[in-house]
């Protein structure tokens, strides 16, 4: 009896481990580091987080997990609510359809898919708050925060394929730079 | 006889539509969402803000190690700069003890002369200082949150001050969390005068480090190293408060400096010149 709820417990912490780690990754963001530029300069976690799960562990990483990281993001930042949750849902649906394209070959592939859904998702970001407030947003911050998401992702990345390999490698191993 | 027709739906094709139905649902509710946060939706803040009450507590455990961390480095830099800062701190209270001097002799001439004139001055201000928990700053929205025991006397709208220059304003307060717009933000504007000349103009955040002064007058008497105060035009800030230095005059605008450096906050000062209650009394007596 005991180890029947045991293995329950367990099997359900693991199916919300990736969302759990990627909330922890995106509320450490909002840490204040007090370092130049960190008020100005801010990669998007959560875009690498639901790159990465939807890529390779959709099974783990569903509509609610995407909808939960937009709610979180949208309350402790400024922007109209509602706005992450667009963002993270259009890179989700967008990794969904291409990434069985992407999932099976080397590192870099993937790294490049993001940097083009990412840079997508940043102009849209832009384009509806540039609606929203009916001006445009300086586009130098954007492309600033957008080239900050890109190069952190190898590093997230790599902290994600840890989880992955460690905690729920049961059931698929992810391989790095195409091994 | 003839057969009749029956639609088979197999359960994974029920389950595909019913994802992609899911799908559309949540990017019309996203829609929505933004839409009604226009309008300033009170149902809309209730839901964010219960979300802020779960989250801060656990960004301010998570910033335990990371406290840590920057002290550490804070305080060897700052171990690093004690002998330069000493030699400088020296000079600043030579100026100051003779300032301090002068500011006695004014205040008493100032005292004698509204005695005169019958002038009644403006309330004292109180603040409540609080610590900054969270901080949030890319190239679509700045904002901060900070921590404070008591909040009963914290309204939306009320000046937020740094160490030696306003930095916003209070945007959103749900228990002893207060949210703080930068007036980096673009959504912040900031009726503001220069000190000098007294031009006017409208100090307005564009999501970059340097904030724009925009609606000042042709041939405004403006010049870069000009200190910004409040101007006090909107009533929801007191006129006099440092804001800014300009910093660039171009043909694509002008430029404004912020005093305090936003990156290193720790601690604001959120402060009450009755103003917010001066605007309610009115707002009954009409």
């Amino acid at each position: 009896m005991d180890d029947s709820i045991g293995e329950i417990l367990e099997y359900g912490l693991k199916k919300l481990l990736p969302l759990l780690w990627s909330v922890l990754l995106l509320l450490i963001t909002y840490i204040p580091i007090h370092l130049p530029l960190s008020q100005f300069l801010r990669p998007d976690i959560a875009m690498i987080c639901v790159y990465f799960w939807a890529l390779y562990r959709r099974d783990l990483f569903g509509i609610f997990s995407v909808v939960l990281l937009g709610f979180i993001g949208d309350s402790l930042s400024a922007v109209p609510a509602g706005l992450n949750i667009f963002i993270l849902m259009l890179i989700y649906v967008q990794t969904c359809s291409f990434g069985s394209l992407v999932n099976t070959k080397p590192f870099a592939v993937s790294w490049g898919g993001f940097a083009v859904i990412s840079f997508l998702a940043y102009l849209i970001k832009w384009l509806i708050l540039s609606i929203f407030y009916s001006r445009f947003l300086p586009f130098s911050g954007v492309f600033a925060g957008y080239l900050a998401t890109v190069f952190l992702y190898p590093l997230i990345a790599r902290l994600n394929i840890a989880i992955q390999n460690t905690f729920l490698a049961g059931e698929e191993v992810i391989y790095e730079q195409g091994q | 006889m003839k057969r009749r027709r029956v639609l088979f739906i197999r359960l994974s094709q029920f389950k595909v539509f019913l994802k992609k139905l899911l799908v559309a649902l949540v990017f019309i509710s996203a829609l929505a969402l933004m839409m009604l946060s226009k309008a300033d939706n009170l149902v809309l803040n209730k839901v964010n803000n219960s979300a802020l009450l779960v989250l801060n507590p656990i960004i301010k455990v998570l910033q335990l190690p990371a406290q840590f961390v920057f002290g550490a480095y804070d305080t060897i830099r700052d171990i690093a700069l004690v002998y330069q800062e000493n030699k400088s701190l020296k000079k600043e209270n030579l100026d100051l003890l003779m300032l301090k001097n002068q500011v006695r002799t004014l205040k008493i001439e100032n005292r004698l002369l509204a005695r005169m004139l019958h002038y009644t001055p403006p309330p004292e201000a109180s603040f409540i200082t609080a610590k900054i928990v969270a901080e949030e700053g890319d190239a679509f929205s700045h904002s901060m949150i900070a921590y404070a025991k008591h909040t009963e006397s914290i309204h939306k709208g009320q000046v937020v001050l740094g160490a030696e220059s306003v930095v916003g304003r209070v945007d959103d307060i749900n228990g002893s969390y207060i949210r703080i717009l930068l007036f980096t933000d673009i959504n912040s504007k900031i009726p503001v005068m220069v000190e000098r000349s007294r031009a006017r103009g409208i100090l307005s955040g564009d999501n970059t480090t340097v904030p724009k002064l925009l609606f000042t007058a042709l041939g405004s008497d403006i010049v870069e190293g000009d200190m910004l105060v409040t101007s006090g035009v909107a009533g929801v800030f007191p006129a006099g408060l440092p804001v800014g230095i300009v910093s660039k005059i171009s043909k694509d605008g002008i430029e404004v400096e912020t005093i305090t450096d936003i990156e290193r906050l720790e601690y604001v000062k959120i402060v009450d010149y009755g103003v917010y209650e001066g605007i309610l009394n009115m707002n009954g007596d009409n």
